[in-house]
């Protein structure tokens, strides 16, 4: 048996997908109403925390030196969402100490092209 | 100009193409350890980075679980903040290994401590390995002289074998093992020697060294360095460090020998470890792989077969007891794991016999296999009147009047004890213990007073030096005791001896 919680939590997760939050709360009460009649109820805690897992991985942060222009950043949401597999809801971030270029951050994965880092094994390469 | 187009042909062979890494982040920091989430797909034992703001931290995965991961720091965990992103290496622990660690004292990541420059090694070593198969072994049958007369005569060690020093704190196990070190001087085919000091003071480690270096001991050994000083991690790494060490030499045909001071501190740092990591403890709050952390670092100790090289791999483990307590959880551990055990006692110790190590309670279960003829000719009846003078001994606290033929054996017996006590620092070579345990077990030292045995027996030494040093090369080459052989040293051990007839 795969991990039960998990393939709940999966479709739940699918279930929610680009509903408003009238239509949210209805697919809540009808995942819960499941959940009940198969006598699963003691695995809610487990959902939960899958859910959370599923949240974190969805995630995905932008780390740009400056704000760029709306067309530029959809074409590096574009790009990495293909790298980085699944959808990602790309959080933008301003941090000029990375001087140019992106980092793109999620929770199991990095893709580091800044200026910094690249600078950075310059230097470790050459000392 | 040269330095230009260098740099500009390094900077050309850049890869700038950034991949896709895999990454974790820092949840928690406790002591020594962390948590991290993400880091998918980390094997266990692989090397982590820690990416903090300043410099970066080395760790090592341990536990996998299924969010997190946990890690040890090598190194100051106070470098590791919350939310340091975690790189893998994809490269399982190892420490590089060769020739050039021949003389240095290393960390247990193989970096130099000694200021002498760095290390350039071709070949690295898995901190981690599983111990050599029963196909490829031999059995052990060359001695590793320890230059200490009770331990070769008695309780000999063989190449490839695992020995036990155990004794309580105030005991001169690693005093003992030092002077094995030194002896390795005198040996013909001699074995580079690692020593691996766990947990000890900073002081006591240089003041060993400098003893190495002094003796010119150094030449042959390698040292390898956790102080108290430095993380639990480091402890526990120590020793499978030096068994790594240890193993080149062994895969290159070569003998090597390794001392472990101390496994007891070993098993305290995998306790800690252990614990702040969450493993459920056990028997006195060890977790439940205590055992195999020693067995498996143990069992890497061997003699190969021919095939293999023939190359060896002693290890000499040190186990400090409570009260003399064998009894213990990590004492009886060691013991049932090592092929035989010397046990210091403190009892001796405080009756001034040295080194203290209790024949009784002593034993090599590699046995007479691992001595030369020579030693094996005369070790037998020695062990045989020891015996019977500690039955003796003990009988006589009892009874005052004893037949003469009684007291014949109880004074042989105590010139033995007397003989077999040994000077820190002064492993004799394998034709003086020949010689000494010799004048022994022949009763050639019946008259002469108990006060003087010491004197005595440096006069047999000076003599043979002096008069007869084709007899003692003779004993080295052969290590074996032909019939004249046996004869001149009857005749020079009595001719030594004149002076203290009364």
């Amino acid at each position: 048996m795969e991990n039960e919680a998990k393939t709940f939590a999966k479709a739940f997760a699918a279930a929610l997908e680009g509903k408003d939050e009238g239509g949210q709360k209805q697919t809540a009460r009808n995942f819960l109403e499941v959940v009940a009649r198969k006598k699963k109820t003691y695995l809610l805690p487990k959902i939960l925390k899958e859910l959370e897992m599923i949240e974190k991985e969805s995630e995905a942060v932008l780390v740009l030196a400056r704000d760029l222009d709306q067309g530029a950043k959809e074409e590096i949401e574009e790009n990495l969402k293909v790298k980085l597999g699944r959808d990602k809801k790309f959080k933008v971030e301003i941090d000029q100490s990375i001087i140019g270029g992106f980092k793109a951050k999620t929770n199991n994965f990095l893709i580091d092209s800044s200026i910094k880092t690249i600078i950075e094994n310059i230097r470790k390469k050459l000392v | 100009m040269e330095i230009l187009d260098y740099l500009k042909k390094e900077i050309e062979n850049l890869d700038f193409n950034s991949q896709k890494e895999e990454i974790g982040q820092v949840i928690e920091v406790k002591d020594g350890t962390a948590k991290i989430s993400g880091l998918l797909n980390v094997s266990s034992m692989e090397i982590i980075k820690f990416e903090g703001k300043g410099e970066e931290v080395l760790g090592i995965a341990l536990n996998l679980e299924e969010t997190e991961v946990g890690a040890i720091i090598l190194g100051e965990d106070s470098k590791v903040r919350q939310g340091d992103i975690v790189r893998r290496t994809g490269k399982v622990i190892s420490v590089p290994v060769g020739e050039e660690m021949i003389g240095r004292v290393i960390d247990p990541l193989g970096r130099p401590l000694d200021g002498k420059g760095k290390i350039e090694t071709k070949e690295f070593g898995l901190i981690e390995k599983i111990g050599p198969s029963v196909i490829e072994r031999e059995a052990v049958d060359y001695p590793l002289h320890t230059g200490i007369k009770i331990v070769d005569s008695l309780i000999p060690i063989g190449r490839g074998q695992r020995e036990l020093l155990l004794g309580d704190r105030i005991s001169t196990k690693s005093s003992v093992a030092i002077d094995v070190i030194l002896n390795q001087k005198n040996e013909a085919r001699r074995p580079i020697c690692i020593y691996v000091a766990i947990g000890q003071k900073r002081s006591k480690i240089a003041r060993t060294i400098e003893i190495l270096e002094k003796s010119g001991a150094m030449e042959y050994t390698i040292v390898v360095v956790a102080a108290s000083a430095d993380p639990a991690s480091f402890w526990y790494l120590a020793p499978y460090c030096g068994a790594a060490q240890g193993e080149y030499f062994m895969n290159s045909g070569r003998d090597a020998l390794v001392i472990y001071d101390d496994l007891t501190k070993h098993a305290w740092a995998w306790r800690e470890v252990a614990l702040i990591l969450r493993r459920p403890p056990g028997r006195e709050a060890y977790p439940g792989d205590i055992f195999y952390l020693h067995s498996r670092l143990l069992e890497r100790a061997a003699r190969l077969s021919k095939a293999k090289g023939g190359g060896s791999l002693t290890a000499l483990p040190i186990i400090e007891t409570q009260a003399g307590d064998i009894t213990a959880y990590v004492p009886t551990n060691v013991i049932s794991i090592t092929d035989g055990q010397l046990f210091f006692d403190a009892g001796l110790y405080l009756k001034g016999q040295r080194p203290e190590i209790n024949v009784g309670l002593s034993v090599s279960r590699v046995g007479s296999a691992a001595q030369t003829k020579a030693m094996k000719k005369i070790a037998s009846t020695l062990k045989l009147e020891l015996a019977q003078f500690k039955e003796l001994e003990a009988f006589l606290e009892f009874a005052e009047e004893v037949d003469q033929e009684t007291r014949n054996k109880i004074e042989r017996g105590q010139r033995m004890m007397m003989l077999l006590r040994q000077d820190e620092r002064a492993p004799l070579p394998f034709e003086k213990e020949v010689l000494s345990v010799y004048a022994a077990v022949k009763g050639l030292l019946d008259k002469v007073k108990l006060s003087d045995i010491k004197q005595a027996e440096k006069d047999i030494f000076e003599y043979f030096e002096l008069m007869k040093p084709e007899v003692m090369a003779n004993i080295k080459a052969s290590r074996d005791l032909s019939p004249e052989v046996i004869s001149e040293l009857e005749k020079g051990i009595r001719e030594s001896l004149k002076k203290y007839e009364v």
